[in-house]
């Protein structure tokens, strides 16, 4: 005799219905984790893309940048704010400026100030000098186009009783440290701004103290010969 | 012939159960398994394409490597102009301000100046007229100069020879 198939499971094939959907969805749910899987490594290679794209992008503006221009301008930069004191290369600066202009300059304080949270360091130098405006104003603007960086923070000009003109001006001059850390190389190249654009072509056009010291090239230092060796 | 003892209604239900089988769950195994499939597919996809992502990935890293000096140079040329450009934006320099008093009096044509001196952003300055003519004169050219955000009239002196004195606070850009 033929068996039927109600005949081996009959209780079975009437539960058919039942268990058939909650053997699915058994399936899928057992499957979740392969699916978060997928998703993550899918999320990785996203991730990978942009990293890629990033530094693909990176590595051609650093090939195609000018690095004639780049070492120039940081050569600009570094005068304008150089990483130590530069507050002698100023007032040798002001009175050449000074002399130039024939302004006199009757008084030069300098005074330095040093503030350990700042990561900008500044000096003072203060200036009495005498002179019409037609004279002062175009020295105070060569002063400020001269590196390193000089801003005329304030002052005070004055015509007196006996028609002396004369100005008292604080002078400011800045230097910084360098940078400690590069961003991450995932990180894009820093972009000047169209101000930080014009500031450059600006500092471009400064001038410096014309006074050099002598540099002796490492290695060049001959010893002392001993002037008691007989 | 075979006596069939089974009711006619178990025949039926049985054969609805296989055709339920045949008609919903097989097709949801394939369902299924084509999921599944698809899935290993994704995956196997992504874990390659990851793979040969991460050697470019290094072989760039190789490359920028080989320009840190001008990466270097940048970010040093930034942080410089920023700096300078933060420093330039600290308000107006006495040269600017000793510009635009001199601009006020018309490089002396208008008035003459006596004094100017600032203290923090406020610009004080002191000028003498001939006359009536020239006080108005300035007062003008003060009132339509862009330059001037604002300005405080402190005190007028007149002396008897009709002369003028005037002594201003302003506020410049």
């Amino acid at each position: 005799m033929k068996k039927q198939f109600s005949d081996l499971f009959p209780a079975q094939s009437l539960l058919l219905p039942l268990i058939t959907p909650l053997v699915v969805i058994i399936l899928f749910v057992a499957s979740w984790p392969l699916v978060s899987r997928a998703k993550q490594s899918w999320d990785e290679l996203d991730q990978f893309s942009k990293i890629v794209t990033a530094l693909t992008t990176k590595r051609d503006q650093l090939n195609r940048a000018d690095k004639t221009f780049i070492s120039a301008s940081v050569a600009t930069g570094l005068r304008a704010l150089p990483t130590k004191s530069a507050i002698i290369s100023a007032l040798v600066r002001v009175e050449e400026v000074a002399k130039q202009y024939n302004v006199t300059l009757s008084q030069t304080q300098v005074s330095e100030t040093s503030d350990p949270s700042n990561p900008i360091s500044s000096a003072a130098l203060k200036i009495e000098a005498q002179g019409s405006l037609d004279v002062l104003l175009p020295f105070l603007g060569e002063v400020e186009r001269s590196f390193p960086f000089i801003r005329a923070q304030g002052g005070n000009f004055s015509i007196d009783e006996d028609a002396t003109r004369q100005a008292r001006v604080t002078l400011v001059t800045y230097w910084k440290d360098l940078p400690t850390k590069l961003p991450d190389i995932t990180e894009p190249l820093p972009v000047l701004s169209p101000s930080e654009t014009e500031l450059l072509s600006k500092l471009s056009g400064f001038q410096s103290r014309s006074v050099s010291l002598p540099v002796t090239p490492p290695g060049e230092i001959q010893p002392r010969s001993n002037p008691f060796a007989f | 012939m075979p006596i069939t003892l089974i009711p006619q209604e178990t025949g039926k239900k049985e054969s609805q159960s296989l055709q339920f089988l045949k008609k919903t769950f097989l097709p949801l195994l394939l369902v299924y398994i084509v999921f599944l499939v698809i899935l290993g597919g994704v995956f196997l996809f992504t874990t390659l394409r990851v793979s040969t992502l991460r050697q470019q990935q290094e072989g760039i890293t190789a490359d920028i490597g080989r320009y840190k000096d001008s990466e270097e140079k940048l970010v040093l040329l930034k942080d410089r102009l920023s700096t300078l450009g933060e420093l330039q934006a600290r308000g107006i320099s006495f040269r600017q301000m000793l510009g635009t008093a001199n601009s006020l009096v018309g490089s002396g044509q208008i008035a003459t100046i006596l004094e100017v001196s600032t203290s923090g952003e406020q610009t004080q300055l002191s000028i003498s007229t001939l006359d009536t003519f020239g006080l108005q004169a300035f007062l003008e050219t003060v009132l339509k100069s862009e330059n001037v955000t604002s300005a405080i009239l402190d005190n007028v002196t007149r002396f008897p020879d009709g002369s003028y004195v005037a002594n201003l606070k302003m506020k410049v850009r």
